[in-house]
């Protein structure tokens, strides 16, 4: 009788450990997907600054004539 | 004794390895914002940096023209700061947005971009007050993304009508505090709890089974609002959103820890955790009992601690707090969720049937971070008590 109970509580403990490890692989997997993904994010938007190639040599822009400077102290801050 | 030193060697390990990872993630370069300044501003042909957080957008044909500017402006999601470019045009109207870089869960924000969410803003005056259920129309079930790409717009867009543009803004009117049946609830819940553990109350397993169901119908189905380890991850962070609009992660934050660092007792998990409350609603269809583990006791343990800490630490390292909250609790309640999640949570419910609460016993991420927390309390005060003890008198 005894050694029937001990036998359950074992198989169960088994199963247990089984669906956890399981489920373990499960969260890992999902993880590492989310990862790759942001990881992916972060490249593409490398690549895509390179292929669109902003640094230009700087000329000075005319302003159109309804345009207002800011004031001196605010441009600053 | 023994067991309780290397529960604390290896949480102070862990708290360490945390710093470590906050420290490297604070120090790591963001990403760049010009792919998303063309993507706001498609018409300019480069850009010019002012004041640090804007860019003047030029057109170069036969000669140089300004067109228009592009503001970097940050507002809070439920996931942390997102960042957007808000381009405006000479008359201060939004003239485009690109999202250069958001913490909120992908599913989420896939679900606003599959919408013309973002465009919509297309053509709002700076003046406009930019509120949700007002002028502008969130997402369904992203209302808080929803709502901090309004901000930002509204950021933004003022941001460049008060520094370039030189024109009068209207008056900051500070965002109307979010008190509704979210809110009520928890505190109810809190107040079903707080009676509930009194010894003399008569009726602790009614009123357990009464806070369970509300949280899991109203808090869970309802709302999808239950506590995980992104909450924990904003909080490491430092990603406190505004209060007023985010009124209930600060209840059910600051209640959870108030309760703990008083009363050494979780108000949360066995009382209104939605999850917890439907895993206990499965076992009373199934019958399940709870299984004795004796020999895989340390590996299921230490098996739950380490894949928490794994989640934390990385969080912390990309700065993104839902990165690896791996929680099944929306892919339950909102049906959203990867399809890795999707087995997990059939794995989950059908192990539910004859195993009790086995997410919260063997792999809910919470359960290792309150452990943590209890163990250091208790540390805390054992070592005053021995300071105490030790000051003559």
């Amino acid at each position: 009788m005894e050694n029937t109970k001990k036998k359950k509580t074992s198989v169960s403990e088994f199963v247990i450990v089984v669906l956890v490890v399981v489920c373990a692989f499960l969260i890992v997997a999902d993880m590492t997907t989310n990862l790759i993904e942001e990881l992916d994010t972060q490249e593409s938007q490398v690549i895509s600054k390179e292929a669109i190639g902003t640094v230009r040599p700087a000329v000075r822009p005319t302003y159109p004539p309804n345009y207002t400077p800011p004031p001196v102290s605010e441009a600053n801050n | 004794m023994k067991r309780q030193k290397k529960d604390r060697i290896l949480g102070t390990l862990a708290v360490l390895t945390i710093i470590i990872a906050w420290a490297i993630g604070a120090n790591l370069a963001e990403g760049d914002v010009y792919p998303s300044l063309y993507e706001a501003f498609p018409e300019a042909d480069r850009f010019e940096p002012f004041n640090g957080s804007g860019y003047t957008a030029i057109q170069s044909q036969s000669e140089e023209a300004v067109i228009g500017y592009v503001s970097i402006a940050t507002a809070n999601g439920y996931g942390g700061p997102m960042k957007v470019a808000v381009a405006v045009d000479l008359d201060g109207n939004i003239h485009g947005l690109s999202i250069v870089s958001t913490k909120e869960t992908a599913s989420w924000m896939r679900k606003v971009l599959a919408t013309d969410y973002v465009e919509s803003f297309t053509g709002k005056s700076y003046q406009d007050p930019f509120q949700l259920e007002a002028d502008v129309d969130g997402v369904t079930g992203a209302t808080y993304s929803s709502r901090a790409i309004a901000e930002a717009a509204m950021i933004g867009s003022r941001y460049v009508a008060g520094k370039q543009l030189a024109l009068p803004l209207p008056e900051d009117v500070s965002p109307p505090i979010q008190f509704g049946i979210p809110e009520i609830t928890l505190i109810g819940l809190f107040a079903i709890g707080y009676f509930g553990h009194q010894r003399k109350f008569k009726y602790k397993k009614q009123a357990r089974w009464a806070s369970m169901l509300i949280g899991m119908v109203v808090l869970g189905f309802i709302y999808t609002r239950p506590l995980t380890l992104s909450d924990i991850n904003k909080l490491l962070l430092g990603f406190w959103p505004t209060w007023q609009t985010h009124l209930y992660w600060y209840l059910l934050i600051g209640g959870v820890f108030l309760v703990f660092t008083v009363d050494n007792k979780n108000p949360y998990c066995d009382w209104f955790c939605p999850f917890g409350a439907t895993q206990e609603c499965m076992g009373v269809i199934g019958g399940a009992k709870s299984r004795p583990i004796k020999k895989s006791k340390n590996l299921l343990l230490w098996l739950q601690r380490g894949l928490a800490w794994l989640a934390i630490i990385l969080a912390l390292l990309f700065r993104n707090p839902g990165l690896t909250s791996y929680e099944i609790f929306g892919t339950l309640f909102d049906l959203t969720g990867s399809s890795w999640q999707f087995a997990l949570l059939g794995i989950i419910l059908i192990s539910s049937l004859f195993i009790r609460r086995p997410w919260c016993n063997y792999l809910c991420p919470l359960r290792p971070v309150t452990d943590l927390y209890r163990t250091f309390r208790k540390w805390i005060l054992e070592t005053w008590k021995t300071l105490r003890k030790r000051k003559p008198a």
